[in-house]
């Protein structure tokens, strides 16, 4: 039973993690296709 | 009832991309959002041409049959629309689009693409027409006003034509006819499953 | 004097040539022209029967170099994929399975333990193992569920609840979908590295595949540590799982590495493993739970009876008990070994 819920545990906190790392990481359409010329 | 369809001559189309900023200007696109494009075929080449594309609002729209909240819908005027309010963002509806008319305000696909935007032929959303409310989700309802979509209107050569199918076939075969030559109306057989002129 | 008329000459027959030339010239050139402006133009038709699948593009000023692409047939091919064939795919493996397993149970029924429980345990799957397993597994659940939600949920569960409730669960199973396949993939990969040992196949697995396996019949085929069914459910993890992983980060990083087909090959081979997957699990986990006497506690808890060690992995328990001399300790619910 311990395995289990540590198992569900470390699930949600490697999920939480990647959550971070990949929001910060993935840039809104605006960002990403800017140019020199534009101004957001 | 019209049935409603864009037209773009690709002989009279000069690339000035007049109907690009009358889209994005009327309805506020935001930076990296392009509901309509100009692309230029054979560039520099014999037989360059330019085409303005956006959503065809094809029969059957392959967009809706993939979506998997089925937020699409199309309008008595055969115009296809979308609801930001069920879209879940999956980017599916992209990968079906013959026209790549879906537009997505986040690149990557974790989570969410955010809601899919694109073009509306002008005719708002789900809400109610003319509100405040589908003015800042889908733009300008320029069709509930009784006016065609602005890109059309705003168009330097009259090459895009936006209207009921049949009036705009008419038009593009009297052109045709009058000038001798044509290549063909771009997108109608893929989006309608009918060929004019070619 | 001589010098400066050779130069005149000269100069005035170069511009006689040059008018003769000029003059000769335009003569062709003003005749009435046929040139036909459409001629090197290509039709709509034309460049689609040319292309079997690719895509048409140009030049775009937008920095979306995507918006390039004029027209791409391939999505009508995908869209069929997806509506129907995928379905089709789907629906009869997974229910396939079920109906498999149902009638399994009825005709054989559970294997159960001949000899009955000794009461005397031995370790077989210590806690490191059982952690990475349920780590895997339940984010396997989700997975499955958030997954087959995109090709099923539509047809089958929308109209239950309507569009709008819907569309708000679809929202969060692709949360869950997308953030769990983290812990999935690095589950699957630890898998990978902590049983590779015991998932090799051998001779022995051929014998107890020839012998029904103990669930077709009666028998007893000795086995090792995993036999040939657990370690074809292994080998079916790790390449199912290492695929799905894959093609999900491509899907999840749209046109990072591919253009558009690569993105409609990347759904299609993911959504073909995945219930293909799922499948195999039903039966993995029909065996784990209802279809074998004494089988789940060796996940659920880390110790198996040594009866059940006897009577289905002899081999194994041979060797256990060479190497650390009979591993027996009376059954104790709540004391988990190797914790």
């Amino acid at each position: 039973m311990k395995s289990f819920v540590l198992a569900c545990v470390a699930a949600v906190a490697i999920a939480t993690v990647a959550g971070f790392a990949l929001n910060s990481v993935q840039k809104p359409a605006d960002q990403a296709f800017s140019t020199t010329g534009v101004r957001l | 009832m019209a049935r409603m369809k864009f037209l773009c001559d690709a002989d009279r189309c000069i690339e000035c991309n007049a109907c690009v900023t009358a889209c994005k200007n009327e309805h506020e696109v935001p930076w990296g959002i392009n509901r309509r494009r100009v692309v230029t075929i054979n560039d520099g080449k014999p037989g360059e041409r330019s085409i303005s594309m956006a959503c065809m609002h094809c029969t059957d729209a392959p967009c809706a049959a993939v979506c998997p909240v089925n937020c699409f819908y199309t309008t008595a005027d055969a115009v296809v629309l979308h609801s930001k309010d069920l879209c879940i963002g999956c980017g599916y509806c992209f990968y079906a689009c013959p026209f790549g008319a879906p537009q997505y305000p986040k690149v990557g696909n974790f989570g969410s693409r955010g809601k899919m935007d694109k073009c509306t032929f002008c005719a708002g959303g789900p809400e109610a027409d003319s509100t405040a409310e589908e003015y800042e989700k889908y733009g300008t309802n320029r069709l509930a006003a009784g006016k065609l979509p602005l890109c059309a209107e705003m168009c330097s050569t009259k090459s895009l034509l936006a209207g009921d199918g049949e009036i705009i076939a008419q038009i593009f075969k009297e052109r045709v006819t009058k000038r001798g030559y044509s290549s063909g109306a771009w997108g109608w057989q893929t989006a309608y499953r009918e060929t004019i002129a070619s | 004097m001589a010098g400066f008329l050779a130069q005149a000459r000269f100069i005035i027959a170069a511009f006689v040539v040059a008018l003769i030339l000029a003059l000769a010239v335009p003569a062709g050139a003003q005749q009435p022209s046929t040139v036909n402006p459409n001629a090197a133009a290509v039709k709509e038709q034309q460049l689609l029967n040319a292309l079997q699948g690719g895509t048409i593009g140009g030049r775009v000023s937008i920095p979306d170099q995507k918006s390039g692409t004029l027209i791409q047939p391939g999505g009508r091919d995908w869209r069929q994929f997806h509506e129907v064939t995928l379905r089709w795919i789907g629906a009869i493996a997974i229910l396939g399975m079920l109906v498999l397993l149902v009638v399994f149970y009825l005709v054989r029924g559970q294997v159960k333990l001949e000899s009955g429980y000794s009461g005397r345990r031995i370790v077989r799957f210590n806690g490191f193992e059982r952690f990475v397993h349920w780590m895997t597994a339940t984010c396997f659940i989700i997975l499955a569920v958030s997954g087959l939600n995109i090709t099923f949920g539509k047809p089958l569960l929308m109209p239950l609840i309507g569009e709008p409730a819907f569309a708000g669960w679809s929202q969060w199973a692709k949360y869950a979908h997308n953030y769990l396949s983290f812990p999935f993939a690095i589950g699957v990969f630890i898998i990978f590295l902590v049983w590779i040992g015991g998932n090799i196949p051998n001779k022995v697995d051929v014998e107890w595949t020839k012998r029904g396996g103990g669930i077709v019949g009666h028998d007893h085929p000795p086995a090792y540590r995993f036999n040939a069914g657990q370690k074809m459910i292994y080998w079916i993890v790790v390449i199912g799982g290492t695929a799905v992983a894959i093609t999900g980060y491509l899907l999840m990083f749209p046109f990072y590495g591919t253009g558009i087909q690569g993105m409609q090959l990347a759904q299609t081979v993911h959504a073909i493993i995945a219930v293909l997957f799922v499948a195999a699990m039903l039966g993995h986990i029909y065996i784990g739970t209802i279809g074998m006497e004494g089988a789940f506690e060796a996940m659920g808890e880390g110790t198996v009876d040594v009866n059940w060690a006897k009577e289905h992995h002899a081999l194994w328990l041979a060797q256990e008990n060479a190497r650390t001399g009979p591993n027996e300790s009376q059954r104790q619910p709540m004391a988990t070994p190797a914790e």
